[in-house]
């Protein structure tokens, strides 16, 4: 299934559901040479075969609750997040299931919907998509958008790996894009996420998702990676982005494999949190909470 | 099929430090009453809080 192949109709005319529905067909198809995310891989993710992120066709949820440790504008919020991830970040706080895409139970989207409309009217201000990585499971996120309340805040995070086919399929779908800045530079990801050519995808879907939706920037800082990672990715928001909310996470904690790193294996310095909100000052960022 | 949150599937992750520090992730708005009442003196908590304000219920819990 090529690109091209995909024909889209244009997104004034129809509703976010409507929309959701309509490319989901052509979505499943592209499972056959699975190119939804930076690594192309290529496989055929209908039959057994299995790319860098071994999903399936299928998602599956581990976790669908209302939350309030989003940022304060989003919560509380209907957290939904899907098993199986196409990074492999050594410190992942839910890297059990990230890691896993069997992880938890298969996708309902009309039971998730149901729940949604039930956190909305008890008081949940938006409906969020997270994982793991949502995109590599985009048949089932356009499953679960085409029957979704309409009208709530829909917020989509994302590791912002995805390549041009997956935004195309996500167009227009989502209030917020959520991105994770992870790292400033490709050598820490690499070591890190096991991930290469990190800094060319990220910056691309940050672009994009700064022209076609509302984007918010995430930052967990972690510690000793104040200079390398966030000093970069600051200066680089501050001079391309000016104005984007961002948000430095400073509450890191060495969960899942971050003790494999010397660096990881405890929380951030107050030292190094002083830093970083000095590097965001100075950068002239528009933080959030 | 997805659990249903009052089966106790809901989750939130504390790690508590020996100095007190208190690090959480996937915070429900029970777990931001729970600890709110424990340290009302702590604004991030406070922001977080379901409304309305914590009741005598959620005192006791957290005692």
């Amino acid at each position: 299934m090529s690109a091209t192949a995909f024909a889209e109709p244009r997104a004034s005319t129809h509703g976010r559901r409507k929309l959701a529905q309509q490319r989901l067909r052509a979505a499943r198809e592209s499972l056959a040479d699975c190119q939804l995310c930076a690594h192309h891989c290529g496989v055929n993710r209908l039959t057994s075969t299995r790319g860098r992120c071994g999903a399936g066709s299928e998602g599956r949820v581990f976790s669908a609750q209302v939350e309030v440790s989003d940022e304060l504008e989003f919560i509380p919020c209907f957290a939904i997040a899907l098993s199986g991830c196409d990074l492999r970040c050594a410190f992942c706080i839910t890297g059990a299931q990230s890691w896993n895409p069997k992880a938890g139970e298969p996708l309902d989207a009309p039971a998730l919907a149901v729940r949604a409309q039930r956190a909305l009217e008890k008081g949940a201000r938006s409906i969020m998509i997270l994982g793991g990585e949502p995109t590599i499971h985009l048949p089932s996120v356009l499953e679960l958008v085409s029957a979704l309340p309409a009208d709530a805040t829909l917020i989509w995070k994302t590791n912002g790996h995805a390549s041009a086919l997956a935004r195309r399929f996500l167009a227009d779908l989502f209030d917020v894009w959520l991105v994770d800045y992870k790292f400033g530079n490709d050598d820490c990801a690499h070591r890190l996420a096991r991930i290469h050519g990190y800094t060319s995808a990220l910056q691309e879907n940050l672009a994009w998702a700064a022209e076609n939706s509302t984007l918010v920037i995430r930052h967990l800082l972690m510690p000793g990676h104040v200079d390398c990672c966030w000093r970069p990715a600051a200066a680089w928001i501050g001079n391309h982005l000016p104005g984007v909310r961002v948000n430095l996470r400073a509450g890191f904690w060495p969960a899942w494999q971050a003790r494999r790193h010397a660096e990881l294996c405890d929380p951030a310095p107050s030292a190094d949190v002083q830093r970083a909100w000095d590097t965001a000052r100075d950068a002239g960022l528009h933080l959030i909470e | 099929m997805t659990p249903e949150p009052d089966r106790a599937e809901q989750m939130t992750e504390l790690l508590i430090k020996q100095d007190g520090t208190i690090y959480v992730h996937n915070l429900t708005p029970e777990m931001a009453l729970v600890l709110s009442t424990l340290n009302p003196d702590d604004p991030r908590f406070r922001a977080r809080l379901p409304e309305p304000a914590p009741t005598a219920d959620a005192r006791a819990i957290a005692s």
